[in-house]
C-alpha cells in the first residue's frame, strides 16, 4: 500500500517520457527545419502580381498670387496634394488602395465645385474615376478608395474641379497632377 | 491501515470543499460582479427566469414609444405632419414595401438612391453540357449626394452589391469584372472583381464617395488576369439601371432623364 501512491507517480511520468522517446508519436520538436531551398512553403510566386506600393506628390496646374499680406514675397497658399497608391494580389485576389490628402485648395462652399480622383493609364487613355470629395476652408480634404482590383496599368494620379451637382463623368478642368512609377 | 486514513482523509476534505462550493454557487446569484455570478449566468443566461420565476410573461406594452431619429425609420415621430401614423414598425421591415415608415424621400433635400438591376446575359453557354442560363443582380445604393442640402451627408457614399448566378468558371487567366457604364459617353467605370463562390456563383460588394448619377447600367465582362489593359474586355451580362422613384434633385433641369 505505502509502494502504491509512488508507483502510480512513476507509471503516469512514464507514459510521458515514452511518448516524447518514441518513434512513431510526432511532437513539434521532432518536426525539421527546413532552409534554403528545401523550406517547404505555400507561396505560389505565379499568383502574386507585381506589387505597386508608393506615395505620389501632386502638384497644382495653377498658383495662387500674393495677395499682399504683410511684406510680399511668397503666396501663402499653394495648392497641393499627396496620395499613395497601393495594389497588392493576396490570396489570388488583388485589392487596392488609394488614399489622398489635399492642401490649399479652393473650398467647396467658395467655389460651388467637388474634386474628382483620377488614375490614368496613358497607353490606352483609359481614366478610371476614384470618386469625389469636397473641401472645407483650407483645402483639406482626406480621401479614401478601396477597391478588389488592381492598379498596376496606371501611371498618373489627378483631381478634377465638377460641378456639385455633377451628372457628366466627363472630367472637369485638371486641378492637381501626379505621376506613378510603373512597378517593377 | 495509513493509507486507509489517508483515503478516508481525502474524501473528508473534498466533501467540506464541495459544500463550500455549493454554498458560494447559491449565493452568487445576489450581483452581477465576481466570479460565482458570472458563473452563474454562464449556467444559466436566462437571469428573467431566475428573477421573475417561470410563471412570468413579459407585459405586452412598450411599443408605442415616441421620438424618431434619422438612423430610426420605423417609428411614429412626434414632429412627422407629413404621416402621422397610428402605428409603429419596431422591427426591421427591410425592403417590404408595406413598411411604415416616417420618412417622405420627396421632401426637399433629401436625395437617395435604392435601386435594383437584373442583369441579362448576352449569349446562351453550356457547361458540362447543361445550358448554363448566367444571371445576376445588383443592388445601387446611394445617398448624400447634394452637397450643404438639409439632412445630406455632405460627402456622397454609394454602394454596389452584385450576386450573380451560373457564371462559368474562368480558370486561372481570366477573372469576371463588374462595370458602371454611361451610355451617353461609353464610358464604362471598373468597380472590382468578382469573388467565386461555391456552386457558379460570385459576389462583389463595392463602396466609393461617388454620385451614381451618371450611370445608366451595370455590367460584367471577361478580362485576362493579369491585365495590363484597364479598359472592358467581351462583356457577359448586362443590366440597365431603371429610373429611381424616389429620386429628387434639387436642380432637376441638369439630372439626366432618367433620375428626373
Amino acid at each position: 500500500m505505502k509502494l502504491l501512491v509512488p508507483a502510480l507517480l512513476i507509471l503516469l511520468l512514464s507514459i510521458s517520457v515514452f511518448a516524447a522517446i518514441s518513434e512513431g508519436i510526432a511532437t513539434s520538436a521532432k518536426v525539421p527545419i527546413r532552409l534554403g531551398v528545401s523550406r517547404v512553403s505555400n507561396y505560389e510566386p505565379r499568383l502574386h502580381l507585381s506589387t505597386l506600393n508608393q506615395f505620389v506628390a501632386l502638384q497644382p496646374t495653377y498658383s495662387v498670387p500674393t495677395l499682399g499680406v504683410g511684406r510680399g514675397g511668397a503666396s501663402n497658399y499653394h495648392p497641393r496634394g499627396s496620395a499613395r497608391v497601393r495594389s497588392v494580389a493576396s490570396y489570388g485576389y488583388p485589392s487596392a488602395q488609394v488614399t489622398l490628402k489635399t492642401k490649399d485648395l479652393p473650398s467647396s462652399a467658395d467655389v460651388r465645385g467637388q474634386f474628382e480622383v483620377w488614375l490614368i493609364d496613358s497607353e490606352t487613355g483609359y481614366r478610371l474615376s476614384l470618386g469625389t470629395f469636397t473641401t472645407q476652408q483650407g483645402g483639406v480634404a482626406d480621401f479614401r478608395y478601396v477597391a478588389d482590383t488592381y492598379l498596376n496599368a496606371y501611371d498618373g494620379i489627378e483631381v478634377t474641379f465638377e460641378p456639385l451637382d455633377d451628372v457628366d463623368i466627363t472630367p472637369g478642368p485638371l486641378i492637381l497632377y501626379g505621376f506613378i512609377k510603373p512597378p517593377e | 491501515m495509513y493509507a486507509v486514513k489517508l483515503v478516508v482523509l481525502s474524501l473528508l476534505l473534498l466533501l467540506i470543499g464541495s459544500a463550500f462550493a455549493q454554498n458560494f454557487a447559491e449565493q452568487g446569484n445576489g450581483g452581477y460582479a465576481g466570479v460565482n455570478s458570472r458563473l452563474v449566468r454562464a449556467d444559466d443566461p436566462f437571469s428573467r427566469y431566475r428573477y421573475f420565476g417561470p410563471d412570468y410573461q413579459y407585459p405586452f406594452a412598450g411599443y408605442g414609444s415616441k421620438g424618431s431619429s434619422s438612423k430610426n425609420f420605423g417609428e411614429k415621430g412626434t414632429t412627422s405632419s407629413a404621416f402621422n401614423l397610428d402605428t409603429s414598425s419596431r422591427t426591421p421591415q427591410g425592403r417590404n414595401p408595406a413598411r411604415i415608415s416616417n420618412v417622405d424621400p420627396n421632401f426637399r433635400g433629401y436625395s437617395k438612391v435604392d435601386t435594383s438591376v437584373k442583369l441579362e446575359p448576352f449569349t446562351q453557354q453550356f457547361f458540362a453540357g447543361q445550358l448554363k442560363y448566367a444571371q445576376a443582380t445588383a443592388r445601387l445604393v446611394m445617398k448624400g449626394a447634394a452637397y450643404g442640402q438639409g439632412t445630406n451627408e455632405a460627402i456622397p457614399s454609394s454602394e454596389v452589391s452584385i450576386q450573380t448566378k451560373n457564371l462559368l468558371p474562368l480558370g486561372n487567366d481570366n477573372i469576371y469584372e463588374a462595370w458602371l457604364v454611361d451610355e451617353d459617353t461609353e464610358y464604362a467605370l471598373a468597380i472590382g472583381f468578382l469573388r467565386s463562390g461555391i456552386d457558379l456563383a460570385s459576389s462583389l460588394r463595392f463602396s466609393f464617395s461617388r454620385s451614381l448619377a451618371p450611370f445608366d447600367a451595370v455590367m460584367i465582362t471577361v478580362e485576362p488576369f493579369p491585365d495590363t489593359d484597364p479598359r472592358p474586355g467581351e462583356t457577359i451580362l448586362y443590366g440597365s439601371i431603371n429610373p429611381a422613384r424616389n429620386v429628387l434633385r434639387t436642380s432637376p433641369s441638369s439630372a439626366p432623364e432618367t433620375l428626373r
